[in-house]
């Protein structure tokens, strides 16, 4: 079941379709984490008052990610766990942990497969990575950085780090790069407000012809956001100065990494066969109505070794639409508009915090 | 070293040059007139102040600093002027130093230790933007100014800077008294700060605070009694983000299993109406809020299951917890427990209790409480409503009899 949801072409599953075989698929995680993680078992009984009947996706409970912060989340014995991803914390911030065996590795990158080559095609293109080998330094736990950087990486060939081990831009290695490969067709990854720093603003002595490349990038918009970048300028900057369309923003997160959810040719981003997005209200958590902002629960039909299929994000979002997006694909559209305040709320005992 | 004075004017200022350091000579007595009809002027001033009826912590602030409630708390103190052989003088210069959230709070401290006259400098945080508190900067500033209150120009400074131990050290050693609220981290930054040897500290560590509701009492009366109790509740609660320290964390519930859920439902829906009208933080931040603090308390043993929405969450605790000092992440997420009998809180009362606000007890019960705080802890016990009221009796201290001298005289 989970490898012909894999293996149907990508984004061609109609609500109908899809919604009994995803349910099917949830409610065999959901079964086997509440057998293998006391934790899981306990919030679902909990928090989610122990619900038996589950007749569609937005009944399965859901895990906010901040959990993954403060708990050890996993339904695998120790010796199983092939690798922990962490997410990229700045110091002494808690980072979240997700441990990974090798059958839910192996789903993550074949499911991450699946999307790419929708719209990247099966060849393998030089690859031009706006970040640095020394995300991987750490063989045993690295980043979700690392390990986004290490899916897409079998998409390319002779792959070009444009920053150098400290993490300083190279402009001769991005040169060289786009010297050799000027107007071919060429991959390029990377997070986005570097691909604006690096990409974008870097200057070069001459200008190069990317209309036959592919960008991918994610990460968030919160820094271009301060530098009034949006969607649209990042879009129009990039095609004025190197004839560059076929740009994907992706939307995931670490604690599902595989469930990519892809920008479709409406600039929303679009659910894959194996993955779902459920906006929740916010004062009781029911579901909101296409249309309606909400909290964005992630469900996706990977995650295995840790409780990780259905997940309660801290950004808001909205449903734009089902099964009629302009380019033919099927499935859920929706775009993020914004965050949950992280802000804690301040009391007395609160005056003058230790630096 | 400078420091930026935000009251009696705003401007940068050396700080050994602010007002308070002017002089050793101390003008004002106890509950004198002007400084009475200085507060008196500045609660008419905020009760004017436009929109002020939508800042109820406000209105509570200028209700309590008019002449007629002063007058009465001197009546109340009248023995403190009475006794035979002792004159009551100032204490000196104060060190106050303030919380950054709970935002009138400590105005009332400074009303209290002007009103005994003595001089003040406020450590006002630098992340302290509430508009109530800048209303009040501006009017403070307006009254300053004029010719009959400038004598207080030297009573009331108001100063902001970063985290700085040497300015912090400076006024700990130039004080008479620090009044620290903040907690216990805060405290125990400050301890570090040597004051003089005779300074006094008046300390507001961390505190614990609950409620208790007589599910009986609560089930029988009408439906807009039960709605005023609500909205009472409301106030003490959610008036700062369920972050004061008044501000009840658990409410223990008294009665059978069926008057339990009968009311835990009731209060918790009449909550989540008043909330969705008249709680203004950003709901979704809330809810992740909640939902991460849930999933904590679950994984910690401490609670057993959920009643409510986002806007008023009751976290039920587990019979076997032995926390009495539980703090939720705020916003209106609420331990809550099932007691038999009014004797069951005993068990959890902790050195930390500080207010237990009350609903529907009667005498017996109410004198079972009394009982319970003669210990180590509680130091207040009020009706619904009244958790954020201040007292010059406040953490067991009388701030009247704290913030003066007594001098004996035969």
């Amino acid at each position: 079941m989970l490898s012909e949801i894999l293996n149907i072409e990508q984004y061609a599953l109609s609500k109908a379709e899809k919604q009994p075989m995803l349910l099917d698929l949830l409610l065999q995680r959901h079964q086997w984490h509440y057998a293998q993680s006391e934790a899981y078992r306990h919030i679902h009984q909990v928090v989610f008052d122990d619900r038996l009947m589950m007749d569609s996706i937005s009944d399965l409970p859901f895990i906010p990610v901040s959990s993954f912060k403060n708990h050890e989340l996993k339904s695998i014995p120790d010796e199983e766990v092939l690798k922990v991803l962490t997410s990229s914390g700045t110091t002494g911030q808690a980072v979240s942990k997700i441990y990974l065996n090798k059958e839910t590795a192996q789903l993550q990158s074949l499911a991450l497969s699946k999307i790419i080559s929708h719209v990247m095609g099966k060849t393998r293109l030089p690859m031009l990575i706006i970040d640095s080998k020394a995300v991987f330094s750490n063989k045993q736990s690295y980043s979700a950085r690392g390990a986004g950087i290490l899916g897409l990486s079998v998409f390319g060939k002779d792959h070009t780090y444009v920053l150098d081990e400290h993490f300083e831009f190279d402009e001769e290695v991005l040169s060289a790069f786009l010297e050799k490969y000027n107007g071919q067709p060429i991959f390029i990854f990377g997070f986005t407000f570097m691909v604006w720093l690096y990409l974008f603003q870097a200057k070069t002595n001459k200008q190069y012809d990317l209309s036959k490349a592919t960008l991918i990038h994610s990460g968030g918009w919160k820094k271009l956001t301060e530098m009034a970048v949006d969607n649209a300028t990042f879009r129009k900057a990039l095609q004025d100065k190197f004839g560059l369309t076929h740009i994907y923003n992706f939307y995931g997160m670490i604690e599902q990494i595989g469930s990519v959810f892809l920008e479709n040719s409406e600039g929303y981003l679009h659910c894959p066969n194996f993955a779902d997005v459920i906006i929740r209200n916010p004062i009781d958590f029911s579901v909101q109505p296409h249309g309606e902002p909400g909290l964005v629960q992630v469900v996706s039909a990977l995650p295995q070794s840790y409780p990780g299929h259905s997940l309660l994000t801290e950004d808001i979002g909205v449903v734009m639409g089902e099964d009629d997006a302009s380019n033919g694909w099927q499935g859920k559209y929706f775009k993020i508009i914004g965050r949950a305040k992280k802000a804690e709320l301040r009391g007395c005992s609160d005056t003058f915090k230790s630096r | 070293m400078n420091v930026q004075l935000l009251s009696p004017e705003n401007k940068t200022i050396e700080l050994q040059c602010i007002p308070v350091f002017n002089g050793n000579e101390y003008m004002v007595r106890a509950f004198d007139e002007r400084t009475i009809h200085f507060f008196d002027t500045l609660a008419k001033k905020i009760l004017a102040h436009p929109g002020i009826n939508r800042l109820p912590e406000m209105v509570a602030l200028a209700f309590w600093i008019r002449k007629a409630n002063l007058n009465s708390i001197k009546e109340e103190n009248n023995y403190l002027f009475k006794q035979t052989h002792v004159q009551l003088s100032p204490l000196g210069k104060i060190f106050h130093v303030c919380p950054a959230n709970v935002d009138t709070m400590f105005v009332y401290s400074l009303a209290v230790s002007v009103l005994m006259g003595n001089k003040n400098v406020l450590r006002i945080s630098e992340r302290m933007d509430a508009p109530q508190i800048q209303i009040v900067f501006q009017l403070l500033n307006e009254l300053l100014v004029q010719p009959e209150f400038e004598l207080f120009q030297s009573y009331i400074n108001l100063i902001s800077y970063g985290h700085n131990d040497s300015i912090s050290s400076y006024l700990s050693q130039k004080s008479n008294a620090r009044i620290i609220w903040g907690g216990d981290a805060t405290i125990n930054t400050f301890r570090d700060f040597k004051p003089a040897p005779r300074t006094r500290d008046i300390i507001f560590a961390d505190r614990v605070s609950a409620a208790v509701i007589d599910c009986n009492y609560f089930n029988g009366i009408n439906e807009s009694d039960k709605d005023f109790f609500a909205k009472k509740f409301f106030n003490d609660a959610y008036t700062f983000d369920q972050k004061g320290c008044s501000s009840p964390q658990t409410v223990y519930f008294i009665g059978d299993k069926i008057a339990f859920d009968n009311c835990l439902y009731q209060l918790a829906g009449r909550l989540s109406e008043i909330s969705k009208g008249k709680y203004e933080t950003d709901i979704s931040s809330l809810a992740s809020l909640k939902l991460n603090q849930m999933v904590d308390d679950t994984l910690a043993d401490i609670i057993t299951e959920k009643v409510g929405d986002n806007y008023s969450t009751f976290a039920l605790l587990d019979k076997d917890n032995i926390d009495k000092n539980l703090h939720s992440c705020g916003g209106g997420y609420f331990y809550a427990k099932q007691l038999l009998n009014i004797g069951e809180l005993k068990e959890m009362i902790s050195v930390k209790m500080q207010t237990i606000t009350y609903c529907g007890l009667n005498e017996n019960q109410l004198e079972a409480l009394k009982e319970m705080a003669q210990g180590e802890g509680i130091d207040r016990i009020v009706p619904i409503g009244e958790a954020l009221n201040f007292h010059y009796i406040w953490d067991g201290y009388n701030l009247l009899e704290s913030l003066s001298r007594k001098v004996f005289i035969k």
